[in-house]
């Protein structure tokens, strides 16, 4: 037994002393720890040629390379690392490098996947305002390409359910309907999407697209332009309308909808009434519109698109300032009129979510991706000593289902018979 | 410790001076490869023998167990895992002669266990619900000297893994939360395990071959994790309470309730881990009641645990971690007197191999004396091979 024994230490021993010398991998992160990135990159290059654990050298050796600001490279051995590892440092620092290789939608994919390893409060609201902007910076870098390739747009190629709506022009000189101009946009956008069979641009696609055709002011609402926002949106119906305010407070809402392929124009909807009357005659178009582009609806869906976002004109208009503000990128305005819509109106979401947006847009402002790093790292401490404790609890709280030995889970007829003194207990 | 075994302690200073630390930032945000995969295989052999020489009867009991389990861990979310196991086990027991006695005959026990399945799903970061369920295929049908193995089995002085092969169905229903303070991680938990009633043989105590309920178990625990750097602190406390076991739906035993407290004090700097650690296991008097109900006889039947000791964890390299660990096991009766004392050596060693195999083999040699008259050598190895998907 003894030499047994004696045997067995020894070639571990010698099974230990084989794989003791340190790894290239162990090397890369002692010189990446003290920021010696060409000598780290050395050693992660070497262990990523080694038959285990290539996967993690790739993904250090794509760190070093993200802290050298060697991006495009960090972006290669992070996506192969990434193929693999499915833990929270892949995904952060692959997010990280495809944002600062301006590959946006990548980006997005990847701090998805992170948010999705690691929902901790420390991180969490960081990632959402990173993720927001991150969707805003796509938009323009989408916006931009687009009006790059325009020339090379084939029309032929653009679905037929998908929609765009216009902003609403202001016909009369009523400049406490300007707000409305967007709003009503954001109304009809919101109900169209409730809509199965068509596909309708967000508005902030529109607005992102606007901003990069820097028009002027006097152009925004000519027939050519709508016909021009509809190509580089890449849809067949472009839905235009204008708001009119008359006499006795009442209001007129004309709609049409540019059919982008054929290049013309068909009146569909002339809405007229009062004022208080303002979302009956919203929904009316809205049932137009949806005529207009051949789209039927059951009688669930016109239930359901009844449904009104809210009834309070106040808080319409709050709204539309706030989208404004928004598009100027004055997030504090922005913050303060959706919150005054919602003080009209606590139940209308758009405007709720419209706050959480600017929110986000204002928090990713002051942030940066330095910021991040050291907020995910504390993060990922946090959260391994929570998980830490779970494990232990759940050690604990197991013992009598797996007991970890025999003896800890003892029961009458397992054990010896008592050999110490017994006592007698009289009940009463 | 026998004179036999110190050659060990040269190779555990060896190893503790091959052992230097080294930064590794990776490992703060990174798991082994190994543990993300989706679905993890392993088998875990386990060979445990225990020599027993008792020097007034002049007898030296022989016990061994030779355990082969299979174990599925199935990830079905980053939050819900599934845990499947189950084992085939033989045990021997053989008291041989020191002097004039006559040896007694080998016994063995043999055969599977129940099937254990269990489900632990996070809720969040902070909560967590388990779930298990025992399906009874293992085997009951033990004749008499099976059962005195398996009773053997059971002693407190020994660490064989495996007791009771099969019993009735079992479910078992956890929850646990934990919270972050500043500094500290704390926990609260409750257990309740339900244990289905079985006919179990060779207990005849009110009748023959009676329908025996071993009882529900009640557990609570709390724990404490304090420090997220160099020096780690944790503890937990476990309290279980046993209802009572019956026989033919008497009741014939109320085992006592049992604390367990576990603590450790931890310093990591880079890749090694050293580790103070101390577990006390208190049970208190369990009760037999009389026929009549009458009045109830206090049993103290389950000695007092103490373990302590120190470990030490060092990863060598990206694919070898080494773990050893000297511990005393010292067990005391009820009042205080001393019944046992033992020593335990513990070495292991994990290795990857190659992309999603991991080998993973250990030692552990144990040895101490019960009541001052009986000696104990005990040694046990296993070797595990993991695969994951």
């Amino acid at each position: 037994m003894k030499r047994l024994i004696r045997i067995y230490l020894l070639s571990c021993l010698g099974f230990l002393l084989f794989g003791c010398g340190i790894s290239n991998y162990d090397r890369g992160q002692e010189f990446l720890a003290q920021e010696e990135l060409k000598a780290a990159a050395d050693y992660f290059t070497a262990a990523t040629e080694e038959n285990v654990g290539a996967d993690e050298a790739h993904r250090e050796l794509g760190i070093t390379y993200y802290r050298g600001r060697f991006f495009p490279q960090a972006v290669t051995h992070l996506q192969i690392a990434s193929e693999t590892l499915k833990d929270e440092r892949t995904a952060l620092y692959h997010g990280m490098a495809l944002e600062q290789n301006q590959k946006y939608e990548q980006a997005i994919g990847a701090y998805e996947e992170f948010s999705v390893l690691n929902d901790s409060p420390e991180i969490g609201y960081q990632i959402r305002a990173r993720l927001a902007h991150l969707r805003n910076q796509h938009l323009i870098q989408s916006a931009k390409q687009a009006i790059q390739a325009e020339s090379q747009i084939d029309l032929t190629t653009i679905p037929e359910d998908k929609v765009a709506v216009y902003y609403f022009e202001l016909l009369s000189g009523r400049d406490d309907l300007v707000p409305l101009q967007k709003a009503i946009s954001t109304l009809v956008i919101s109900d169209l999407e409730k809509v199965r069979g068509i596909s309708v641009v967000p508005r902030l696609q529109l607005q992102r697209m606007l901003d990069q055709m820097r028009l002027q002011q006097d152009a925004v609402f000519n027939q050519e332009t709508k016909n021009r926002v509809g190509r580089l949106l890449g849809v067949s119906n472009v839905c235009v309308g204008t708001i009119e305010g008359l006499a006795d407070l009442d209001l007129r809402l004309s709609t049409s909808v540019v059919k982008v392929k054929a290049g013309d124009i068909d009146a569909v909807s002339v809405q007229q009434g009062a004022e208080s009357d303002f979302f009956d005659l919203q929904k009316s178009m809205v049932l137009d519109i949806l005529d207009a582009v051949g789209v039927t609806l059951t009688e669930r869906q016109k239930r359901v698109l009844n449904r009104r976002e809210t009834e309070n004109l106040s808080a319409l208009i709050a709204y539309g300032r706030g989208l404004s503000a928004s598009d100027k990128s004055d997030f504090v305005a922005a913050e303060q009129y959706f919150k005054l819509s919602l003080k009209e109106d606590p139940t209308f979401q758009l405007a709720l979510r419209e706050l959480d947006y600017v929110r986000l847009l204002a928090e990713a402002q002051e942030q940066s991706l330095t910021q991040i790093e050291e907020l995910a790292m504390e993060s990922a401490k946090s959260r391994a000593a929570r998980q830490q404790r779970l494990n232990r609890m759940n050690q604990a709280l197991s013992r009598q289902f797996i007991p970890p030995t025999a003896a800890d889970s003892p029961r009458e007829g397992d054990i010896d018979p008592p050999k110490s003194e017994i006592q007698i207990v009289v009940k009463n | 410790m026998q004179r036999q075994y110190f050659f060990i302690v040269p190779i555990l200073l060896v190893l503790l001076i091959c052992t230097h630390a080294r930064l590794t930032e990776a490992q703060q945000l990174s798991r082994p490869s190994l543990i993300t995969r989706r679905m993890n295989i392993s088998s875990t052999p386990n060979f445990q023998s225990w020599q027993l020489t008792d020097h007034s009867r002049r007898t030296q009991t022989l016990m061994t167990q030779f355990a082969v389990p299979w174990n599925l861990n199935l990830a079905l979310s980053s939050r819900t895992q599934v845990q499947l196991t189950q084992y085939h086990v033989r045990s021997d027991f053989q008291i041989g002669s020191v002097g004039d006695q006559a040896d007694i005959e080998r016994i063995d026990l043999q055969g599977f266990g129940d099937v254990r399945a269990k489900l632990s799903h996070a809720v969040s970061d902070s909560f967590l619900i388990l779930v298990g369920a025992s399906l009874p295929i293992g085997r009951r049908d033990l004749n008499r000297d099976e059962s005195l193995v398996s009773a053997a089995l059971f002693n407190q002085s020994l660490d064989f893994g495996v007791g009771r092969l099969g019993e009735g169905t079992a479910f078992d229903f956890g929850s646990g939360y934990v919270h972050s303070l500043s500094n500290a991680t704390i926990s609260l938990g409750a257990n309740y395990l339900y244990r289905g009633s079985y006919q179990k043989d060779h207990l005849t105590v009110i009748s023959e071959n009676p329908v025996y309920d071993p009882g529900q178990e009640f557990s609570l625990a709390a724990g404490i994790d304090v420090g997220k750097e160099t020096f780690q602190f944790r503890s937990d406390a476990v309290y279980t309470y046993h209802t009572a076991e019956t026989l033919d739906q008497q009741n014939y035993f109320h085992q006592g309730p049992n604390l367990l407290l576990d603590t450790g004090l931890a310093y990591k700097k880079h890749r090694i881990q050293l580790e103070i650690f101390g577990q006390y296991l208190q049970h208190w008097s369990s009760r037999r009641p009389d026929l009549e109900g009458d009045f109830d006889i206090l049993i103290r039947d389950l000695n007092n645990r103490l373990v302590y000791g120190i470990s030490a964890n060092y990863r060598i390299g990206q694919r070898t971690s080494v773990f050893g660990s000297v511990s005393d096991k010292l067990i005391r009766t009820h009042d205080n007197r001393k019944f046992a004392a033992i020593r335990a050596y513990d070495l292991n060693l994990f290795c990857r191999i190659a992309a999603g195999l991991g080998f993973t083999t250990g030692i552990k040699i144990s040895d101490g004396q019960i009541k001052q008259r009986v000696n104990l050598t005990g040694l046990s190895t296993y070797a595990t091979l993991t695969t994951g998907f």
